[in-house]
């Protein structure tokens, strides 16, 4: 009996689906519980058999602990998007059923994603995934922006399914099998690699570059995060990332662990692009959610870091740094959810200023999430950074090393002009306070996160190294 | 044989899929483009496999190529907002196209393609023993790949419900009569006999 959370999730997802029909129209709240019920209850199947390992459909798919660690995670994501949902007050146009049964899609998406275990289920599973964001992205039809957004989103994701496609025809091409297991055994067989396969690997890492937005292929990314509706930004700038970064672990690690050698100089590259591109290109930016954009690139760039040497501590450290980027993300995500003015979203930074006067907790805890994005050291983005530095240290990267550190300089730069905005500018006009108690309360928890890791930083890294041992010990 | 008219059919996708892209005519390029394809799937009849090949004539020609029609012939646009900006993404163009067909060159011509021996599904030996192609992708594609094909139903489903997100809207902007309305209708009520 094959019981997979993905199997549970899907049948759940057509149940809500059906339910969604009787709802009527403006008690669409209903199936936002309903599917946050749904996903505290695959989130119970998914650590069930966390500690399990089994190559499950014909091969197609395999569970095992990195995947469902990693399928936990999005679930949270997820989760607290919903949570979201529900509590924070809507466009008049997100207030659709359609909006949270997308959501549900697109994690079953990605948790097919991350433990897809050959290239055709991994190609069907990403699409799954993708063009359940495009629809997102473009989900509030009155704004233009959002429409704008939709296409930019759409036809970027289109080439990067066309040169995935054709890397995985070359690689199918050599091997005669998609699966990652059969390539590896190609690979252990061969005594040299042919070009052939570098060139297939090459594609399907710009394909996922694409869609982690790590420069030079981050073109999309500020436009797209600022069109879409905030709601959709906290979710494209959270769950997906974590999605494909467990691709990337998997494909380089396991079937092309042998070319290391090959891939570990493009992520070098990859990685010193994104830092220098997510720094600088934020320095001028005005509006919040495009400095988000231009954060995310930063932190993609931090993490590709950590996998260029490609070992089990290197993982453990993207796995403790993703932990980390999604609180911080979901934390500054849910404030601009509720910046607003005369019940109208804004997302300026100059709309930040005087913060601290109307509202102390919340330019407290805003504080604390910009400077953990930042880097300062107590507080957790710290903790991240610093293991990822270690490992690439430790593997005599340093000039990697030395690059890393003066962008994230000139991004605490940024972060910290946020901040002084917030505590020292004079308001200009007030932002509608914080109606809902439930996103205070939220918010202070995201800040006292972040502030406490610092006491127990030894349970995430037990928990995240025995996760990856998974990766390496049962092949 | 074959090899030459997989050559001849070849030559003849390239040419004219770069007339796609030059002609002037907005519907021409679409007669182009379904030219390519029937082109395509001859080249799949080359190698056996029929039921590909019908499947490229009825999904591409029959339903994409026609749509593409439509839209174009509704959209009216001009020759000159088509060749807006040609000029100026030309030589990126050109930089990318120089650096796929070096990389395939130098992929392609520095060592023979092997022919892989532990190929999932054998076609040739599959060919022997059961004749019919369709038959056996029929087999293959509810047996061994049943959850590709059940995921594909998925995103099937998502891209109907996001077609319904991306096109109905809630207030009616249509000044049409709505059809309970209609029935109710007397013919007393508007028909006056003076």
């Amino acid at each position: 009996m094959i019981y997979i959370p993905e199997v549970f999730m899907s049948i759940g997802f057509l149940i809500i689906l059906i339910i969604s029909v009787f709802v009527k129209k403006n008690q669409n709240i209903v199936l936002g519980y309903l599917s946050l019920l749904l996903i505290f209850l695959t989130q119970f199947f998914v650590l069930k058999d966390i500690f399990l390992f089994e190559e499950i459909f014909n091969n197609f798919f395999v569970i095992d602990s990195f995947g469902s660690f990693l399928k936990s995670v999005i679930l949270i994501c997820a989760g607290f998007v919903i949570y979201f949902y529900i509590i924070v007050k809507n466009d008049s146009s997100l207030n659709r059923s359609e909006f949270s049964m997308i959501i549900l899609i697109s994690i079953i998406g990605m948790m097919l994603m991350v433990s897809s275990n050959d290239l055709l289920s991994l190609f069907v599973s990403i699409e799954l995934q993708s063009l359940a964001l495009y629809i997102l992205v473009s989900f509030s039809k009155e704004d233009f922006n959002s429409s704008e957004a939709g296409v930019k989103y759409f036809v970027i994701g289109s080439l990067s399914t066309c040169i995935f496609l054709f890397g995985s025809s070359l690689i199918y091409g050599l091997v005669g099998s998609t699966n990652f297991s059969e390539i590896s055994q190609f690979m252990s067989d061969q005594y040299s690699v042919p070009l052939l396969l570098v060139v297939g690997l090459i594609f399907i890492l710009v394909s996922l570059s694409l869609k982690i937005s790590a420069a030079p292929f981050h073109m999309w990314t500020p436009d797209v995060y600022q069109g879409s509706p905030s709601l959709v930004t906290a979710f494209l700038s959270t769950a997906p990332k974590v999605a494909v970064f467990g691709v990337l672990i998997r494909v380089l690690v396991y079937p092309f662990g042998e070319i290391i050698v090959d891939w570990g100089k493009i992520l070098v590259i990859l990685s010193i692009f994104s830092m220098l591109i997510g720094s600088l290109g934020a320095l001028r930016q005005d509006d919040l959610k495009r400095l988000m954009a231009y954060s995310t690139i930063n932190h993609i760039g931090f993490i590709l870091m950590g996998l260029v040497p490609g070992s089990e501590d290197g993982i453990t450290a993207i796995c403790i740094y993703l932990i980390f980027y999604i609180t911080m993300n979901l934390g500054v995500f849910l404030f601009i959810l509720n910046m607003k003015r005369d019940q109208l979203n804004v997302t300026k930074i100059k709309d930040l200023s005087g913060l601290y006067k109307t509202e102390p907790l919340i330019a407290g805890c805003l504080a604390l999430l910009f400077f953990s994005m930042a880097g300062i050291p107590p507080l957790a983005g710290f903790i991240s950074k610093l293991l990822i530095l270690n490992i690439v240290i430790d593997n005599n990267l340093f000039f990697l090393a030395i690059i890393a550190v003066i962008t994230s300089v000139i991004s605490a730069f940024y972060y910290i002009r946020l901040v002084k905005s917030m505590f020292f500018d004079s308001p200009t006009e007030e932002l509608d306070l914080l109606t809902n108690s439930q996103s205070k309360l939220l918010l202070s928890i995201f800040g006292l996160f972040n502030l406490s890791v610092i006491f127990y930083p030894q349970f995430f890294l037990n928990l995240c190294a025995s996760i990856t041992l998974s990766l390496f010990a049962l092949r | 044989m074959t090899i030459y008219f997989f050559y001849f059919f070849s030559f003849l996708i390239i040419s004219s899929s770069i007339l796609v892209i030059s002609s002037n005519n907005a519907v021409h390029s679409v007669l182009y483009l379904i030219f390519t394809f029937f082109n395509s799937a001859i080249l799949f009849l080359l190698m056996n496999a029929e039921f590909l090949a019908m499947t490229i004539v009825i999904v591409y020609v029959g339903a994409i190529a026609v749509l593409f029609l439509f839209v174009v012939m509704m959209l009216n646009i001009t020759e000159s907002e088509i060749k807006e900006g040609f000029l100026k993404y030309f030589p990126f163009g050109l930089i990318l196209i120089a650096i796929f067909i070096s990389e395939l060159f130098l992929v392609f011509n520095f060592q023979n393609f092997p022919i892989p021996e532990n190929v999932k599904i054998n076609v040739n030996e599959a060919m022997l023993t059961e004749s019919s192609n369709t038959k056996l992708i029929g087999l293959f594609l509810y047996t061994d790949y049943f959850i590709i094909f059940q995921i594909s139903g998925f995103i099937l489903l998502l891209a109907m419900i996001g077609a319904i997100v991306l096109a109905q809207s809630d207030e009616r902007k249509l000044k049409s009569t709505s059809s309970i309305n209609q029935k109710k209708v007397r013919k007393k009520d508007i028909i006056k006999l003076n």
